[in-house]
C-alpha cells in the first residue's frame, strides 16, 4: 500500500516536472541575429541632434521583429562629459509577459509583440577621457550610464557601458574607429534577476568623409527571460532562461554641421 | 625644428600680379598694433606702433595679447596674430615675408609688379589669391602641420620634395601635415571664425579662432 502510494507520487513528480520543462521558454541559443540602422547627427556647437532607424531580425528564423525610431540629442556642458535626453518609439520587444497560454492551459508560447509599439525615454550621461598615454596616443575610454523607463508596463532600468575605443588617424583625421565595449542592463521593478540583459561588444566605424560613417558591431548578447505574470498566476514554480544569441550589426551614420 | 631649416624649407605662399612698380613704395611699415609688438634688427629690439618702418631683415613679433597689421609696399596687409613672429626678408619686385610662429592673415591690396611670397614650415605653396590665412597648427612627434585657409582666390600649394601639388579654391583650407604632406582641401568648419578684417574702422581686427578646432575631437564620438 505504502509503495505504491509513493510510486504514485513520484509518477506524478515526474509528470509534473514535465510539464514544467514542456513549457518553460527555450532559448534557441547560438543563433545569429542581423541588425541595421541609421542615424543621422546634426551638431550644433555643444548640441548634437540625432535621429536613429533601427531594424533587426530575430530567432532562428531571422523574422522582422524589432523596429525602433529614436529622437534626441547630446549637450556637451564639459569637454569630457556628455548628457543625452532620447524618446524611443519602438515594436517587437519581447517582455518576460509575452510568456503565454492561450487559450489556456496549453499551449505556452511568446505572443506577437511586432504590433505592440512602445514608449521609452531615456537620460544619459557619459564621462569620456582620452588615454594618450597609451601606444597609438588616440584612446578614449568612455563609461555611459542610462537610465530608460518603458511606458509598458512602467518598466524601468539602468544601462552601464564601459567603452573603449581607438582611433586610427591618417593625415590627423579619423579614418577607422575600433570599439570594445560591455552593455549591461539592470532592471529597476521587473524581472528577477540583477542583470537581465548584457553583452560584450565589438565594433568598427569607417570614416568615408566627416559626414559619412559606415560602422560593423558584433556582440553576443545573453538575456535572462523570467516568469511571465500568467504563467505565476497559475501557480507553475518560477523559471529563469538565459537566451544567448551572436548579433550582427551594420549601420551608417550621417552628420551634418550646419 | 631650428629657424634655419624652416627657413631654408619654408611654406612658400607666392602671388605674381602686374602692376607698375613706380606707383609703389618699395619699404613697409606698421599700420595697427595691440597690445606688445616688437620690430627686431640685428638682435636689437624696439617697440613698434603704428607708423614704425620695417625694413628687409627685420622681424616683427607680437606678443600673447599682441596683434599687429603690416603694410608692405602699399600692396598687401600682413595681419599678425597674438603670438606671431614674421621675418620680412625682401620688399620690392620679389617681396618675401617667413611666418616663424605662430599666424598670418595676408590681404593682397592690388597687383603687384613682382612677386609676393610667404614662407612657413617645410612646404612650398604658391598662392593665386589675394586674401588667405597661413598658420601654425599642432607639433605632433615633432613634425609641425601648417593651416592654409583660402578666402578669395586660389591657392596653389605644392611640396617640391615629393612634387606634390594641389590648388585650394576659396572656402577650402588645407592641413599640410608636418608641413611636408599635403591633404585634401575641404570646406572646415573652423574657418568660418576667422577674422579677416584688416581695417579698425570696420571692427575688431582681433581673431580668436583656435587651431585646435581644426583637428578631430575624439571626445565627441558618441553615436548611441
Amino acid at each position: 500500500m505504502g509503495a505504491s502510494v509513493l510510486t504514485a507520487a513520484a509518477l506524478a513528480l515526474a509528470a509534473a516536472a514535465q510539464a514544467f520543462a514542456d513549457n518553460v521558454p527555450v532559448a534557441p541559443n547560438g543563433i545569429l541575429e542581423l541588425e541595421g540602422h541609421t542615424a543621422l547627427v546634426v551638431q550644433t556647437g555643444s548640441f548634437d541632434f540625432m535621429a536613429d532607424v533601427t531594424g533587426r531580425l530575430e530567432d532562428a528564423e531571422l523574422s522582422f521583429q524589432y523596429r525602433a525610431l529614436t529622437l534626441g540629442g547630446y549637450y556637451r556642458p564639459l569637454k569630457n562629459l556628455k548628457i543625452g535626453a532620447f524618446y524611443r518609439l519602438e515594436a517587437g520587444v519581447r517582455h518576460d509577459d509575452d510568456w503565454v497560454s492561450n487559450p489556456t492551459p496549453l499551449p505556452w508560447s511568446w505572443q506577437d509583440a511586432t504590433g505592440r509599439f512602445e514608449n521609452v525615454f531615456m537620460l544619459d550621461a557619459s564621462p569620456r577621457f582620452l588615454l594618450d598615454f597609451l601606444p597609438g596616443k588616440s584612446w578614449v575610454f568612455m563609461l555611459k550610464g542610462r537610465y530608460i523607463y518603458n511606458t509598458f508596463e512602467n518598466q524601468q532600468s539602468i544601462m552601464v557601458r564601459p567603452e573603449l575605443t581607438y582611433f586610427w588617424l591618417v593625415d590627423r583625421q579619423p579614418l577607422f574607429d575600433f570599439q570594445a565595449a560591455y552593455e549591461a542592463y539592470f532592471p529597476l521593478n521587473f524581472g528577477s534577476t540583477f542583470i537581465y540583459e548584457s553583452y560584450p561588444w565589438l565594433g568598427v566605424h569607417y570614416h568615408l568623409t566627416p559626414e559619412v560613417m559606415f560602422e560593423l558591431a558584433e556582440s553576443y548578447k545573453s538575456t535572462v527571460w523570467s516568469s511571465s505574470q500568467q504563467w505565476l498566476a497559475e501557480g507553475n514554480s518560477p523559471y529563469q532562461v538565459v537566451y544567448s544569441r551572436w548579433l550582427a550589426s551594420f549601420g551608417v551614420i550621417w552628420t551634418l554641421n550646419p | 625644428m631650428d629657424a634655419a631649416r624652416w627657413l631654408s624649407l619654408g611654406v612658400l605662399i607666392s602671388c605674381s600680379l602686374a602692376v607698375p612698380s613706380a606707383v609703389m613704395a618699395l619699404d613697409g611699415q606698421i599700420i595697427y598694433t595691440e597690445g606688445t609688438v616688437t620690430v627686431t634688427n640685428g638682435g636689437t629690439s624696439q617697440d613698434a606702433g603704428p607708423g614704425t618702418k620695417v625694413s628687409a631683415g627685420e622681424t616683427v613679433t607680437t606678443g600673447s595679447d599682441g596683434l599687429a597689421v603690416i603694410d608692405l609696399s602699399n600692396a598687401t596687409h600682413i595681419k599678425l596674430m597674438e603670438n606671431t613672429s614674421l621675418v620680412v626678408d625682401a620688399i620690392g619686385d620679389a617681396t618675401q615675408v617667413s611666418l616663424a610662429t605662430g599666424g598670418v592673415f595676408t590681404h593682397i591690396l592690388k597687383k603687384l609688379a613682382g612677386s609676393f611670397s610667404l614662407l612657413a614650415g617645410e612646404t612650398v605653396a604658391g598662392v593665386r589669391g589675394t586674401e588667405f590665412f597661413v598658420a601654425f597648427g599642432k607639433t605632433i612627434d615633432n613634425e609641425r602641420d601648417v593651416w592654409l585657409c583660402v578666402n578669395e582666390g586660389l591657392v596653389d600649394v605644392s611640396v617640391p620634395s615629393t612634387s606634390q601639388k594641389v590648388l585650394v579654391p576659396a572656402g577650402q583650407g588645407i592641413n599640410i601635415v608636418g608641413g611636408m604632406k599635403l591633404t585634401t582641401p575641404h570646406r572646415y568648419r573652423w574657418t568660418r571664425g576667422l577674422n579677416w578684417n584688416m581695417d579698425p574702422a570696420g571692427g575688431s581686427l582681433e581673431d580668436h579662432t583656435s587651431l585646435d578646432q581644426a583637428y578631430g575631437d575624439l571626445l565627441n564620438h558618441d553615436y548611441n
